[in-house]
């Protein structure tokens, strides 16, 4: 079986379309992993005895110390109630967790049970909520966002987690659609020997259904974690007293601090904020690159 | 008995009833809030002028003309519109198609495709922060150094303003191929093994199979991801925000960019009507966009055939 698909790549790599897409790939890994790379090594050069002399090779000394100074420079100031707090890099990483576990969490199980019920429930509703599900995904809104926030500070849900976890939970899109798929293709047999068992419909969902697309969950659960981790929007928007990793690295990013207001520094400000979401990625990649489509997903 | 039977059917569909509106009740009254009342909330504010903190009046259709006044007098909304249209254009040529083959490569397992696929997704995981720092000191940094040594003298490709835009396209297209590939690869599994072993049976070539067979059968995913940017064309920011902040150049904005920046000002309540006015005009003119092309790729698309 192995040999006859490595004959079949060996045809595929054999055609002309296939040596000029694996250029075009070479290519862009070099482009991705080049910058990477330099990006790493220049992280630990001093920047006025080292880098501005000798930008492109490696550092003549390396300097572990940008990381503890770009560590201990992780700061930001929050200003509430006229007063001010300094936040540093454990509570933004706090920060983080809570509001990317939270929003992924509660944005995943919004639209698996809405998913669920339309799914399995032939009433006309059911079809009202598809039909605006695909309706919303093609009507381009544009510049609702003053009013958004409008919103959210009227119900008291502005700068507050719980009011982002909420503000997040919507079942709009495209993961809505992979469940709703996923739901229609069960078997019914479990469900239907739960009923017949006097089962209620809650049990059928916690007991038989919920766990049965428990991987698809995790997957989608994972991919929109990353999403909200990575937002560093999220704190100038909606969340200004909740500062997380990602808006840490905004705000360092352009802190014209003498400390860090360098290359070398700028870079290690990066890498340490890549560490986290690497060790998950390395922990979950297959997961979170199963091919994803509106049939499911494929171990 | 009947009764009895008729009974339990009849309390079977209340108890269906009540966990149907149970499990329903939290998304349908999150999307009536934060999609029906925003959006008619923003209907009503573009309408309305900015009176004192948190109040507005009504003042007709005033921030509809104020708009074709500015248009006429500030150069920063053509700058935006111009580049929120190249934008669209190179990231849908280049992003989508490039994509497209990047997938069949994967999908046909070529060589080493496990480590383009996990290269090609990095970017999707990293912070866009993070990236853009990178980007940036590397397009400032680096870049005029290598392309020093090749004869090439510039002060950067982002420093350098005839390159600034054409850098930031590059990196947005850069990083964007990492869920399409997973969706595109995903439509490729779903074609049955039998068509592929047909078409080699008919001694079809690897490019008419991709012309012919997989692109046509996996057109649906190809229309959706064209219709998704056609419709945001004028809320992508092209991570302006990431490279420049609150104070970016005017040759650089995009309609997304502004939008945003202006929204999350301090005190940006008295700018939140002519913003509001702004959106409407904008999905007034996206929308016959998106719906054409919808038709039109539905028309030459092989479903049609």
């Amino acid at each position: 079986m192995k040999k006859t698909k490595n004959r079949l790549s060996g045809r595929f790599m054999s055609n002309p379309y296939s040596i000029i897409t694996l250029v075009l790939l070479a290519i862009y890994v070099i482009s991705l992993l080049f910058p990477t790379l330099w990006g790493f090594i220049t992280s630990f050069k001093s920047n006025a005895t080292d880098y501005l002399s000798n930008t492109l090779g490696f550092p003549k000394k390396w300097k572990f110390g940008n990381y503890v100074t770009a560590f201990n420079n992780y700061m930001i100031p929050v200003f509430k109630n006229g007063q001010e707090s300094d936040y540093y890099i454990e509570s933004m990483l706090l920060f983080s967790v809570l509001y990317a576990v939270g929003s992924a969490f509660f944005s995943a199980l919004t639209c698996c049970l809405a998913a669920y019920a339309t799914s399995k429930f032939n009433y006309k509703f059911s079809k009202v909520i598809y039909s605006v599900v695909i309706l919303t995904m093609t009507l381009p809104i544009v510049g609702s966002l003053p009013s958004e926030i409008r919103t959210i500070k009227a119900l008291n849900l502005y700068d507050n987690m719980i009011g982002m976890w909420i503000l997040k939970a919507n079942f709009l899109g495209l993961y809505y659609l992979v469940f709703f798929t996923t739901f229609k293709g069960l078997p019914k047999d479990y469900s239907e020997a739960a009923y017949i068992d006097g089962a209620s419909d809650f049990t059928v969902l916690f007991k038989i259904s919920l766990p049965l697309v428990k991987n698809i969950f995790m997957t989608i659960m994972l991919i929109k974690f990353v999403e909200f981790w990575n937002d560093y929007t999220v704190n100038i928007t909606y969340m200004p007293s909740f500062p997380t990793l990602a808006y840490g690295l905004y705000d360092y990013s352009i802190s014209t601090k003498p400390q860090i207001n360098n290359t070398p520094m700028r870079l290690a400000g990066c890498f340490i904020l890549m560490i986290p979401v690497f060790t998950v990625f390395i922990f979950t990649h297959d997961r979170i690159m199963s091919n994803l489509s509106v049939g499911g997903v494929k171990e | 008995m009947i009764k009895k039977i008729c009974d339990r059917a009849n309390g079977k569909k209340i108890e269906d009833l009540f966990f149907y509106a149970v499990i329903l009740a939290f998304p349908v009254l999150q999307f009536c809030v934060f999609y029906i009342g925003v959006n008619f909330n923003s209907l009503l504010l573009a309408f309305k002028n900015y009176e004192s903190y948190n109040s507005y009046s009504w003042s007709g259709l005033s921030n509809f003309e104020n708009l074709f006044v500015m248009f006429g007098e500030k150069t920063l909304y053509a700058v935006a519109f111009k580049n929120s249209l190249k934008s669209f254009v190179w990231g849908t040529a280049c992003g989508l198609l490039l994509g497209l083959f990047f997938s069949y490569y994967i999908f046909k397992k070529g060589f080493a495709y496990n480590f383009f696929k996990v290269c090609l997704f990095l970017p999707s995981i990293i912070p866009a922060i993070a990236l853009v720092v990178m980007f940036k000191q590397f397009a400032d940094g680096a870049m005029p150094q290598i392309l020093g040594k090749i004869g090439f003298h510039v002060k950067g490709l982002l420093a350098e303003p005839k390159l600034t835009f054409g850098s930031i396209i590059f990196y947005n297209v850069w990083i964007s191929f990492g869920t399409g590939i997973l969706m595109y690869a995903g439509a490729m599994e779903n074609i049955p093994e039998s068509i592929f072993e047909a078409a080699k049976l008919d001694g079809a070539s690897y490019g008419i199979e991709f012309f012919k067979i997989v692109f046509p059968l996996i057109w649906g995913t190809f229309s959706t991801f064209f219709i998704v940017n056609v419709g945001s064309i004028f809320i992508n920011s092209m991570n302006i925000y990431a490279f420049y902040g609150p104070n970016a150049e005017e040759s650089v904005y995009t309609i997304g960019y502004f939008l945003y920046n202006e929204s999350v000002k301090t005190n940006a309540y008295a700018n939140y009507p002519q913003l509001a006015a702004f959106g409407i005009v904008l999905s007034l003119i996206t929308l016959p966009f998106v719906y054409l092309s919808k038709f039109i790729l539905k028309k030459i698309g092989p479903a049609a055939d």
